[in-house]
């Protein structure tokens, strides 16, 4: 079974960062250094279970580095402003709307779901929707360049680390067999 | 578990808000279309070695890194006074190709195609690439994730690193090509110039074969009568490295042609109290509003800008599709907006050409690849196309190289004015008498999707609810509905 866990967002970019951070913290804990996941036929495939990456990447970008991996986990500024600041939130690709399904999620890609249907129809071994996990954690100041996160989330990160640790336990304990899905026309 | 509706893996890109205020006979009285602003990168930098410029810029956003990573590479070398090997402007320029060809392909067959593939008026849930499979085949699919797939490994292989290369310095590049990367590469250069050319004939087949679509292109709707800019060579046809900004007038005559040293001259920025971008325009002109013609100087840079402003294409077969082009839509310039989808693919050919040509040079394996900068840093301006739009950075420095002052105009920014009047026309072609039309979301977002607009870097994203909403007001200023997806 082949785990991928990414740290989204835009290091740069203050608490739109926070996905990075995470992702740094979860490789110190659980001794799995950072890398560069191998893009489907351009590099040999890593040997470790659980592979951590950290990417400013949407869309088709994202979904190509999920090729080949049982179960990923993403790790996530949220703007949202439902929920109070540092609130972290956990769900599955399989629990959202689709909301930009018809058309684009932006101006210049497609929705990761949209996007994954895309890959799995061109027969892309990627994990099922619910194989994808979302942390996410609601952040404010994600429109202004800054190293370093404010203080409010940057206490939330123990707990956010602590989510995705019970998370990748959870996963490796269901030791569940590889599922991949594939869609027919 | 709780439902989550927004999409937070949307978030590295733009999100558009567009406002449209109805007069009391419930026709448009004016839209304002919206995006968020970034903040504070120039003081981010101020303070930061100039050299780091190319790897810093590249994490502005998610979808051109490779855009900035040149510009930025140029910017610095002119800082340094310093002119890079020939060899090292090969090999950026190889890279820069691949980038475009995946840039290209993702816009036409993600963004574009679905309208005119799938059709304007389709469902939504059918309205998008897995239409297009699903109208077209499956090859065109596999074809789409093979050229990308090849376009990552270009800029892997030439670049460091995927995604956001590595490889540009003051002076050149830092990794030399091995003759069997060398081949690998000419291969894939080979296999774009097939894929490129039957994109072509497939928007041929599809799109210009159907008299509908091309009523649809040749409307009045989507046309706009402006300046054009884009980069070009010593012998005006269209580059997308390097070269002279070169401005065509609406009638397509040439109104200027500067040095990327002298944008300031001819390039001013106009503010609106609406919005916290601002509106670069023709300085020599002038602003007169979000209005067309000579006297405005509002110009547009896109694909087919650049081959408006351009007197050709520099590789044969690229060139042979701008003549069809011109010769199907009347001759120079074209003016409209929707044939930016059809100028994209020549340039997506252009760039797998000139990505073979780079490939088979004989100096391109040579291992000098860098002169060292020796002149005391100063000031300096980068200038690449982007595949958006004509990119540009300018750095100042004190004599360490440590930066003291930065000025960017991204590709989008340039074409915020034409966004703009394309959304406004639009939006008042398709609400009349307070009759709002079931179809205005999508005409909307065809007006300014042509546009291939990236507000990941022009500002940030909000993962918002929705791509894009469209708020119609009453003249009293109470909302009257909101369209939203």
């Amino acid at each position: 079974m082949k785990i991928l866990i990414v740290g989204l967002g835009n290091p740069i970019l203050g608490d739109d960062g926070i996905g990075w951070h995470v992702a740094e913290a979860v490789s110190r804990r659980i001794g799995v250094p950072l890398g560069d996941a191998p893009l489907p036929g351009l590099s040999p495939p890593k040997p470790q279970r659980v592979t951590i990456e950290r990417y400013s990447l949407a869309g088709l970008s994202l979904m190509e580095r999920l090729s080949g991996f049982d179960y990923v986990i993403l790790i996530d500024a949220l703007n949202t402003g439902w929920y109070p600041q540092a609130k972290i939130v956990h769900f599955t690709l399989a629990d959202m709307d689709d909301l930009t399904y018809g058309h684009s999620a932006s101006a210049h890609d497609v929705s990761l779901k949209s996007a994954l249907q895309l890959g799995r129809r061109m027969g892309e071994p990627l994990p099922p929707d619910d194989h994808i996990h979302i942390v996410a954690i609601e952040a404010q100041h994600v429109y202004d360049f800054q190293e370093g996160l404010s203080p409010r989330i940057a206490e939330a990160l123990p707990e956010a680390v602590q989510t995705v640790i019970q998370l990748l336990e959870q996963i490796t304990a269901r030791q569940q067999p590889p599922r991949f899905q594939t869609e027919t026309s | 578990m709780e439902r989550i509706t927004i999409d937070p893996i949307t978030r590295l890109e733009g999100h558009g808000k567009i406002d449209i205020f109805l007069d009391a006979e419930g026709n448009v009285a004016n839209s304002y279309f919206q995006i968020p602003e970034l903040r504070g990168f120039e003081r981010f930098c101020v303070g930061r070695p100039v050299e780091e410029m190319p790897l810093l810029t590249n994490r502005i956003c998610g979808v051109c890194p490779e855009a900035h990573h040149m510009a930025a590479a140029k910017a610095a070398d002119a800082v340094y006074h310093v002119d890079p090997p020939r060899t090292a402007k090969l090999l950026r320029e190889l890279l820069y190709m691949a980038f475009y060809c995946t840039d290209h392909t993702t816009h036409f067959y993600a963004l574009g195609a679905p309208d005119f593939i799938v059709g304007p008026a389709a469902p939504v849930a059918e309205r998008n690439i897995l239409g297009v499979i699903h109208k077209v085949g499956l090859e065109i699919g596999g074809k789409v994730i093979q050229m990308r797939k090849y376009g990552h490994k270009v800029v892997e292989m030439i670049g460091g690193r995927k995604v956001h290369p590595a490889t540009a310095i003051p002076g050149g590049v830092t990794k030399i090509l091995s003759e069997e990367e060398r081949k690998e590469i000419e291969a894939m250069g080979r296999w774009a110039v097939d894929f490129a050319l039957f994109s072509l004939q497939a928007f041929n087949d599809i799109v210009l074969a159907n008299k509908t679509y091309l009523d649809l292109i040749l409307g009045d709707v989507y046309y706009h009568r402006t300046y054009y800019m884009g980069l070009v060579d010593e012998n005006n046809k269209v580059n997308f490295y390097d070269g002279k900004v070169r401005v065509v007038d609406p009638d397509g005559k040439e109104f200027c042609k500067y040095a990327p040293h002298e944008y300031m001259n001819h390039i001013a920025e106009h503010v609106e109290p609406w919005t916290y971008l601002k509106f670069p325009y023709l300085k020599n002109v002038g602003w007169k509003g979000f209005v067309d013609g000579k006297d405005s100087g509002v110009y547009m840079a896109t694909p087919l800008s650049r081959l408006n402003a351009a007197d050709g294409m520099a590789t044969p077969l690229a060139q042979e599709q701008y003549e069809k082009m011109y010769a199907t839509l009347g001759g120079k310039p074209v003016h409209h907006r929707l044939a930016i989808h059809w100028a994209r693919l020549i340039e997506l050919l252009y760039a797998a050409e000139h990505w073979v040509e780079l490939a088979t040079d004989p100096e391109i394996t040579s291992p000098n690849v860098h002169t060292k900068p020796t002149e005391i840093p100063t000031e300096g301006v980068g200038i690449v196309e982007a595949p958006r739009g004509t990119l540009t950075h300018h750095y100042w420095t004190d004599e360490k190289g440590l930066l003291t002052k930065v000025n960017l105009i991204v590709g989008t920014t340039n074409n915020y004015a034409p966004i703009q009047m394309s959304t406004n026309k639009a939006a008042r072609a398709l609400i009349k008498g307070g009759k709002v039309n079931e179809g205005l979301l999508n005409m909307v977002e065809m007006a300014f999707r042509a546009y291939d607009p990236c507000f990941g870097c022009a500002t940030h994203s909000l993962p918002g609810q929705m791509p894009l909403e469209i708020t119609i007001y009453h003249p009293n200023g109470e909302v009257k509905e909101v369209l939203k997806r």
